[in-house]
């Protein structure tokens, strides 16, 4: 995928302070958005994937929690930065557990804050290019005939050229010919990395 | 004479005890037959009585006739007429009337000196005089008759001048037109004679009718002795004076009898003298007549003149003496009688005043203390005697001393009822230097020696401890409401609080560029700048709830009030997911109150609303409401929740009546207290579907002249 540059969307109802934390952020020399409830960011950036959320707990309408775990159901991994007015410890551990990055506790410390955006960001930027891979080992995976997802399968097991061809009654040769195929599709050189890409894929011993 | 009083006693004009028995009697058969029968029978029994008694006394007079004289020395039936008709009323006259002519033609019945016809005509021209007598008398002297010297005075003019001369000056002119050649000496005597009469037996026949008519009035034992003894000397001196013969008998003698009609007129007074009178006036003229004691010397012409000189000169002075004495006597036992109820009074006053649990004072005009009572002495540790003649100021501790000092100078000044200075801070002074709060209550009093000031002093100390408790309570339960939401309290600061603090990150990262974006960094100042009003709104709001001050009454905007208290729960409704909408009365709502209470009833009532709502699935939403209606300010709280039971609609106001778990149900029966307290009343309604109503009502703080000016004190006070 392209690189974009990554959002912090702040999400709070009580405007001097979403402005002040937005204001801080660019200030840092980030990119913000600022929404003043879930709804608001849920029609502006359906499907925003680089970045983070700087996200208040409580607020009317959906919560934060609520907002958390509607993105979760969606697939939408952008890492999420609690704020909360007061530390409150049920809802800290509550929203840590489903994922959340940070749990921070206005009036927030600017040095906290900062560094909490950095490393969602940091999480943000490798689950993306994580997910580029997947994806694109996906395309390569798809491009594969059945045939040859049959034998890639097998020579990830460890199965010799000679055992593929005589349990899938072919020739030897031939076998030769769809793994060099797969091999090429799947972009690697090595049988090493072949299982690795394996691996990544999900291709395990079924 | 018997038949006539005790017809008399019949015959009294209103109320007389025969009377009313003989109205009681006939009151079963109330029939007018009757009646006019009995009056019928009473007028006959008067006519009668009278006629007789005027006959027998004019036949007694007859004894006493200087011959060759018709007339006599006094002439005593005129006497009769005069008595009864100073005391019958008027419309009652007539029966003595007719009595009269009756009795003037049977006494002249045979006579044949004079012709029945004058005799009825003297008999007319005397009942005449008599009347013209006493119409003077009730004209001059009203009330009883001879009770004073001045009616005495007027008594004396009628019986000496009018009625003699009404009487005899006609029928001294009929004799004369008849030709008779002695008229002219015999109407001097006749005229004195008849002037004697009245004077000496009208008083004493009168006190006996009146005496008749009223009963006989209990008297005095040694009274009764006394009268016998007096009469007894009197009788005793009196013959022995009057039946002495005239040769060498001193002329001086005659004056014997005068120590005894003294002692009667002192001491019997009018109607003593009159008896004693009239017996020196029997005895002596018919000892004259028969030619014994002092007067029996000269020619009869000499001895009639003689004897009615000396009884008109003992008689005059007499009965003067005695009415002087009566009225004396009266006015000394009224005196004594006024003295002794004013004691009783003042005994009754004393008793109550000792008996009443308040000390009571009171003070002169010039700010002394001239009574205390038993209390005082307990409440205050001083004995009576300390405090008597002490300036009152004493009671109170010395920086108090001006203001009641104050406010005795106002009640002199315009007395009525009223208190004693500021009686939030009044205290008073015991001997042993200890205070305690106490009220004082001035009511004027006057008093013989000038306008008293009447302290009643109520001793304040519990009132005042139960005052102090009941504040403790309801700051209690204003903490505990509050503390409820502490965490909003908190998170309502902490806001502006956090963007006060990332606006100033901000700032500080901008101002390291190069060239710093400073249009921003003044916006960012701004929002500080509000930020920080913000928070300090919120404590500023919440430090006077959580104050335990004193109660401060003024007059503030209830839209005010609600907007405060609005403010202080915005973060605890986001907390719950509760709106609060605001539908304030577009014009000022003014009450006399006391806002931190005002404000607390507020918060009573939205909390309640807030929790009614817990369970709430649909809207949450709370509504204040002010409304001006007829003189008052109606302030509701309105939840969108499910309402409240009609039955328990009644109790909600009372103590430990709580529809939640761990309610104390002290909040609803505070807010009642202090709605109370301000003067106004609060109430729920809950109608069906539309979930709970909780409103009070205070009275409109109008818009006076005075109030305005308080207004303006406090805004003064403020700057």
């Amino acid at each position: 995928m392209t690189e974009t540059i990554p959002v912090v969307h702040v999400i709070d109802d009580d405007d001097s302070v979403r402005k002040a934390v937005t204001r801080l952020l660019k200030a840092a020399g980030y990119e913000a958005q600022d929404y003043a409830n879930a709804g608001d960011f849920l029609l502006a950036a359906p499907t925003a994937a680089s970045g983070c959320l700087v996200l208040d707990v409580r607020m009317p309408g959906p919560s934060g929690l609520e907002l958390q775990a509607a993105l979760k159901r969606q697939g939408n991994c952008l890492p999420i930065i609690f704020l909360s007015g007061h530390g409150d410890i049920p809802m800290s551990v509550q929203a840590i557990k489903a994922g959340a990055v940070d749990f921070l506790t206005k009036p927030v410390q600017r040095q906290a804050l900062l560094a909490a955006v950095s490393h969602a960001l940091e999480i943000n930027r490798a689950t993306s290019a994580e997910r580029a891979r997947s994806e694109f080992l996906q395309s390569c995976y798809q491009a594969l005939t059945e045939r040859e997802r049959e034998i890639f399968r097998m020579v990830v097991q460890g199965r010799l050229n000679k055992q593929i061809a005589s349990a899938l009654g072919i020739a030897e040769r031939t076998v030769k010919a769809h793994r060099a195929q797969v091999m090429e599709k799947m972009q690697v050189t090595t049988l090493a990395d072949l299982v690795r890409v394996a691996g990544e894929l999900g291709l395990e011993a079924a | 004479m018997r038949s006539v009083l005790a017809d008399e006693k019949t015959v009294k004009p209103e109320g007389s005890h025969g009377h009313q028995r003989l109205g009681h009697q006939r009151l079963g058969h109330q029939r007018l037959g009757h009646q006019r029968l009995h009056q019928a029978f009473r007028a006959a029994l008067a006519i009668a009585g009278f006629a007789l008694a005027f006959f027998l006394l004019q036949r007694l007079t007859f004894l006493l006739r200087f011959p060759p004289y018709e007339r006599t020395t006094f002439w005593v039936p005129g006497a009769l007429t005069f008595s009864i008709l100073l005391i019958a009323p008027l419309k009652n006259w007539w029966w003595y009337y007719v009595g009269l002519c009756l009795a003037g033609y049977a006494a002249y019945y045979g006579d044949q000196q004079i012709p029945a016809s004058i005799a009825l005509l003297s008999a007319q021209f005397h009942f005449l005089a008599v009347a013209a007598g006493v119409f003077f008398i009730r004209r001059f002297a009203a009330g009883i008759p001879f009770a004073t010297v001045g009616s005495m005075l007027a008594f004396v003019l009628a019986a000496v001048f009018i009625v003699p001369f009404a009487t005899s000056v006609p029928a001294d002119l009929i004799r004369l037109y008849q030709g008779n050649p002695h008229v002219w000496p015999t109407a001097i005597r006749s005229f004195l004679s008849i002037a004697l009469g009245m004077l000496i037996a009208t008083p004493a026949l009168t006190t006996l009718l009146v005496q008749f008519r009223n009963g006989w009035q209990s008297t005095n034992r040694t009274k009764v002795l006394e009268a016998l003894a007096l009469s007894a000397a009197l009788l005793v001196i009196s013959f022995w004076v009057f039946t002495k013969p005239a040769e060498g008998n001193a002329p001086s003698l005659i004056y014997a009898p005068m120590p005894f009609l003294l002692w009667a007129a002192l001491r019997f007074e009018v109607s003593g003298a009159s008896w004693a009178l009239l017996v020196i006036a029997y005895l002596s003229t018919w000892n004259a007549i028969n030619g014994r004691g002092p007067f029996s010397a000269e020619t009869p012409d000499e001895h009639v003149l003689q004897l009615q000189v000396f009884l008109l000169a003992v008689s005059l002075p007499l009965l003067l003496v005695a009415a002087g004495a009566g009225e004396r006597r009266r006015a000394y036992s009224r005196l004594l009688e006024e003295m002794q109820e004013r004691r009783r009074t003042e005994e009754r006053f004393r008793l109550v005043v000792e008996s009443t649990p308040n000390a009571m004072l009171m003070i002169n005009r010039s700010g002394e203390i001239v009574l205390a009572n038993q209390q005082t002495e307990r409440l205050f540790g001083y004995r009576q005697e300390e405090l008597l003649g002490q300036p009152f100021e004493r009671i109170f501790p010395e920086r108090l001393r001006p203001e009641p000092a104050k406010s005795l100078r106002e009640f002199f000044a315009a007395p009525a009822l009223r208190g004693i200075g500021n009686e939030e801070e009044l205290c008073g002074l015991r001997k042993n230097g200890s205070e305690f709060p106490l009220e004082i209550g001035l009511t004027p009093i006057e008093s013989p020696g000038g306008l008293l000031a009447f302290a009643v002093v109520t001793d304040n100390t519990e009132k005042r401890r139960a005052e102090e408790a009941r504040r403790e309570l309801v700051h209690a339960s204003r903490l505990a409401v509050l503390s409820e939401f502490t965490a909003s309290i908190a998170h309502e600061i902490n806001q502006p609080l956090g963007a006060i603090l990332s606006n100033a990150d901000a700032a500080e990262l901008l101002l390291e560029n190069a060239s710093p974006p400073l249009d921003e960094v003044r916006r960012i100042l701004a929002d500080i700048r509000s930020d920080d009003l913000r928070a300090s709104e919120v404590i500023r709001k919440l430090r006077g709830l959580l104050r335990r001050g004193e109660v401060e009454r003024q007059p503030l905007d209830l839209n005010g009030v609600v907007r405060d208290v609005s403010i202080i729960l915005r973060a605890e409704a986001h907390r719950r997911g509760v709106e609060i909408i605001l539908k304030l009365s577009a014009n000022p709502c003014i009450v006399w109150g006391d806002r931190v209470h005002l404000q607390q009833v507020l918060l009573n009532l939205i909390v309640n609303g807030f929790e009614a709502m817990a369970e709430t699935r649909g809207d949450r939403r709370v509504t204040l409401s002010t409304e001006l209606s007829g003189g008052e300010v109606i302030v509701r709280v309105s939840d969108s929740g499910a309402g409240i039971p009609a039955e328990r609609l009644p109790k909600l106001f009372d103590r430990f009546f709580s529809t939640k778990r761990e309610g104390m149900g002290m909040g609803l029966a505070i807010s009642r207290s202090l709605v109370e307290e301000h003067g106004g009343r609060i109430w729920a309604e809950s109608p069906s579907g539309s979930g709970a109503h909780f409103c009070f009502a205070l009275p409109l703080e109008p818009p006076a002249a005075e109030t305005q000016s308080d207004l303006l004190n406090s805004v003064e006070s403020l700057r």
